[in-house]
């Protein structure tokens, strides 16, 4: 007998995630369940961005992927992932969330009526700039600047700027308008989906990356208990790491991109030792709140934050 | 596809029988949810999907453009506009039907509302037309079809519903509509000169006004002039956003009412209050259109159309005659807002399998559910001028539309046989 | 309906609607104003501005219901006599009482749902859930007016002997 599970998957019908991660994916549970579970994936968004784990609780789809960042309420620890300068390669970084989920947060179970498949980190966002390139504190203080919402625009606000946080999405209204001096917190290839890329004369890259935006990948539970376990071993084994991994194809992106854009004349530089020692003075607060965060929920956030960058970075440096 | 289709005809017939369209479109779209997914998805995705539309600030673009139209509609401006327009063109044959036009696509510069120019325009531009002889077809027809200028030149409450429901960028569906807003202009006025050609005797010449008169009639109008640049050159000089253009139209707007001593503080609260119904009308039938489009989408219809079209090797041009012909014959009995919405979703995914850019499409569903509002039997821009002049039959008007239908053909086929007449000025910007 | 209550509702029923489209337009000024003059944007502008426009969608509904102001596309109406036009009027009112309702509960529900998960606007951390109960009430009041509209209809209809 087959079942058949529903994707939902909010990024647009042409976005990467969709033609060279979850397409594969869905292809492979296919072959290696012997056809007994058939994936689609929904042809249109079902549900908001913020309303996924909503929709796969309740049904309307049976398994979707969403942005840690509007689960920040319910979710707490997988927001590591969110903190700065921890970060490298989207394929590293998803990796190591995957692994410290696995190692430290999955017994605090923050994913309630849902089986948790994967979990997936984008590239870091780096610091664009309408104008001259932003590499020092002095140059954010009384800009106006759009930030991704969460750690991103915290830091900018810490860092004394005019903050406007709107859902990425709704980016492109706020830097095409020019309503911004600079903007922050997603990845190039981002940039260039939101068609906001076109705008920056300057990207100034942090190591580590002062954030990037995470997402859990799951499936409700009770659709999950109705597969046999010899097949839910079997899509395991797809997804978790092996899953995680797939995102080398967001770096391969983000390349790409990058290259088209330093083709335009867009300067790329990268911040100097005084701009994040800067920064980081601006980011402990923010890291220290999560550990603390951690701790109250009984993980020892010292040593997931280190297993975490340990994992993501390793021993050569962040890029 | 069957499902789909059970669907589609529920709907109409709910509609048809005369249950507002937006609650046919709630219970259809539910119900078929139901079917596909079970009914407790169903009953949450209804849920989440009116929280998410209702709440979303994009939208709030809708409200504040719809708030600068009433403003300026209340500040009685029409009268100025149609005075210069008349002053500039009043000499020429029909010069009154030629100043007609203009002043409708004058005033839809500043209004979305197509139903709004029409109305306004025939407080205005009939009685003169009439002490001058005009017979009433050519008076009412000009002003009825003068109506869709509102809707197709920025800014427009069809395009930013189609914006909104299709998430396309509205400064780009704007800017779409520069050539074919101003070839629609002039082919009005083209549709005006062969109708009074062919029977001179419909409308007679004006006197010829001195220059000085013009500029000086031109002039009263830089309120409008000086509101107009600072939403639409703030929206595209990178002032504003959106949505900013249009709290600060509506502001201007207000400004203008209140300085002319049209706008007392009674009627801004009943602006405000005719804003938030015009508001709610068409955000119940986006949670329709939006719960019904999920049932669409989950039914593989859209899928399946596509590969029917391949089956059949239709082109896109076939293709788009096909959804133009769609569209003239539910135009005649549909009002054009539910016309946009219950269908504009649907039919888009399908053509951007065939390279239709959704811009693009935006502009020609908009012409095409304007032309509706000229047809028989329901035309609410004919309807309008009915409601205004009720001496005049209904007839009558319908009849004098119809060069001007013409004129809407013609676009339409320009467009689709030169998309870049859309598509240039949107490459102007990023 | 000119009772007191009625009158009173009405009052309040437009300072509702006006209301929520005041607080955007002025919000939106004094954001782009702030933004220029001492680049100080307001925080969380835009999430005020979201819970304003759910506000005015559904404050908008009863009195649009109530004026029986819904876009409708009625094509049978020419054909129908008196008699049968107040009964189709009221098999109308009927299913869009229905579809109100069908709203009403939804809202409730998924209220309750906010309540549980705790959602909230992610800049400001505005609760979503008392939002969502306002909406709610909004959406009775609509159902009742509604079925008041209809009750008169048929009232109306069995006074002329029509309905026996
Ligand atoms: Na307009
Ligand atoms: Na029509």
């Amino acid at each position: 007998e087959t079942t058949n599970l529903l994707i939902n998957s909010f990024l647009p019908p042409k976005h990467t995630i969709n033609e060279k991660v979850l397409k594969p994916w869905a292809k492979e549970v296919y072959k290696a369940t012997d056809g007994r579970v058939r994936v689609s994936i929904a042809p249109q968004s079902l549900a908001a961005p913020a309303a996924q784990l909503d929709a796969v609780t309740q049904g309307i789809a049976d398994g979707a992927y969403m942005f840690h960042g509007l689960m920040a309420r319910n979710v707490k620890l997988s927001q590591i992932a969110h903190l700065p300068f921890i970060n490298s390669t989207s394929e590293r970084s998803s990796i190591a969330l995957w692994k410290t989920y696995e190692k430290f947060f999955a017994k605090v179970d923050e994913y309630e009526g849902v089986h948790v498949l994967s979990m997936f980190t984008f590239p870091v966002g780096p610091i664009y700039s309408m104008e001259e390139p932003i590499t020092s504190i002095k140059d954010v203080q009384g800009k106006r600047v759009y930030a991704l919402p969460g750690v991103a625009a915290q830091m900018m606000e810490a860092a004394g700027a005019g903050v406007v946080a709107v859902a990425a999405a709704r980016s492109h209204e706020v830097i095409s308008g020019g309503t911004v001096d600079a903007f922050a917190g997603y990845p190039v290839m981002d940039a260039r989906a939101f068609n906001t890329a076109s705008y920056a004369k300057s990207i100034v890259d942090v190591p580590g990356g002062i954030t990037a935006a995470s997402f859990a990948f799951f499936i409700n539970q009770k659709k999950w208990d109705e597969i046999s376990e010899q097949d839910q071993a079997a899509i395991m084994r797809l997804s978790g790491e092996s899953f995680a991994a797939r995102s080398s194809v967001y770096d391969q992106l983000e390349r790409d991109v990058r290259a088209g854009l330093a083709k335009d004349g867009v300067q790329f530089i990268e911040a100097d030792a005084a701009f994040n020692d800067e920064l980081h003075k601006l980011g402990k607060p923010i890291v220290a709140a999560w550990v603390a965060n951690a701790q109250s929920l009984g993980v020892d956030g010292d040593a997931a934050l280190k297993y975490y960058i340990e994992q993501a970075q390793g021993s050569q440096p962040a890029k | 596809m069957t499902l789909a289709l059970i669907g589609f005809v529920a709907v109409l017939v709910l509609a048809f029988i005369g249950v507002p369209l937006a609650f046919s479109m709630i219970l259809i779209g539910t119900a078929g949810f139901a079917v596909l997914r079970g009914l407790d998805p169903a009953m949450t995705m209804l849920a989440q999907q009116v929280v998410d539309v209702s709440s979303n600030y994009g939208l709030s673009v809708l409200p504040m453009f719809i708030l600068m139209g009433l403003f300026i509609f209340k500040a009685d401006i029409s009268e100025e506009l149609y005075d210069a327009a008349n002053a500039w063109l009043g000499h020429l044959k029909g010069g009154l039907a030629h100043a007609t036009v203009l002043a409708c696509g004058l005033f839809g510069a500043i209004s979305g509302s197509s139903i709004a120019a029409s109305a306004t325009m025939s407080k205005v531009a009939i009685p003169p037309m009439r002490r001058s002889g005009y017979h009433d077809a050519i008076s009412t027809g000009s002003i009825a079809s003068g109506g869709v200028l509102a809707a197709v030149i920025p800014p427009s409450v069809p395009l930013i519903v189609y914006g909104l429901l299709t998430e396309t960028d509205i400064k780009k569906l704007f800017l779409g509509t520069l050539f074919p807003g101003l070839i629609l202009v002039l082919l009005f006025m083209l549709a005006i000169v062969i109708t009074i050609g062919l029977r001179p005797k419909l409308g007679p010449q004006g006197q010829l006004r001195s220059m000085r008169e013009r500029l000086r009639k031109t002039s009263k109008l830089w309120s409008v002039v000086v509101l107009l640049i600072l939403v639409m050159g703030g929206m595209y000089g990178g002032l504003f956003t959106v949505t900013e253009s249009a709290g600060i139209g509506a502001m201007g707007a207000l400004a203008i009412g209140v300085a002319r001593r049209r706008l007392a503080v009674k009627d801004i609260i009943n602006c405000m209050m005719e804003a938030t119904k015009i508001t709610t009308m068409i955000f119940v039938i986006l949670f329709g259109a939006l719960t019904f489009a999920n049932f669409i989408n989950l039914s593989g219809m859209t899928f399946e159309l596509v590969m029917l079209i391949e089956d059949l090797g239709l082109s896109r041009v076939g293709v788009l005659i096909a959804i133009a012909l769609i569209y003239l014959v539910m135009g005649c009995v549909m009002e054009s807002m539910g016309l946009l919405i219950l269908t504009a979703p649907i039919f888009l995914a399908v053509v951007q399998n065939l390279g239709v850019d959704p811009i693009w499409f935006g502009i020609f569903v908009v012409m095409m559910i304007e032309i509706g509002m000229l047809t028989p039997p329901v035309g609410m821009n004919v309807f309008t001028v009915k409601a205004i002049n009720p001496d005049i039959p209904l007839t009558t008007i319908f009849a004098g539309t119809v060069p001007f239908l013409a004129a809407c053909i013609v676009i339409i086929g320009l467009i689709i046989a030169w998309p870049d007449l859309v598509m240039a000025p949107t490459t102007w910007v990023r | 309906m000119t009772t007191p209550l009625a009158s009173k509702l009405e009052q309040v029923l437009k300072w509702t609607c006006v209301l929520p489209l005041m607080v955007i337009l002025v919000l939106t000024f004094v954001d782009v104003f702030m933004r220029y003059v001492f680049a100080s944007p307001i925080t969380g502008a835009t999430e005020i501005i979201r819970f304003c426009m759910a506000l005015a969608v559904f404050a908008g509904l009863p009195v649009l219901t109530r004026d029986r102001g819904h876009i409708t596309v009625s094509l049978i109406d020419n054909l129908l006599g008196a008699h049968a036009l107040r009964i189709k009027q009221a098999v109308c009112d009927a299913v869009s009482l229905f579809a109100v309702m069908l709203l009403a509960w939804r809202l409730w529900d998924q209220a309750g749902l906010y309540v549980n998960t705790q959602a909230a606007t992610i800049v400001l951390d505005l609760p979503m859930a008392p939002l969502v109960y306002v909406l709610f009430a909004f959406t009775v009041l609509t159902a009742i007016l509604l079925a008041a509209v209809m009750v008169n209809t048929l009232a109306a209809a069995s006074a002329r002997g029509e309905i026996s």
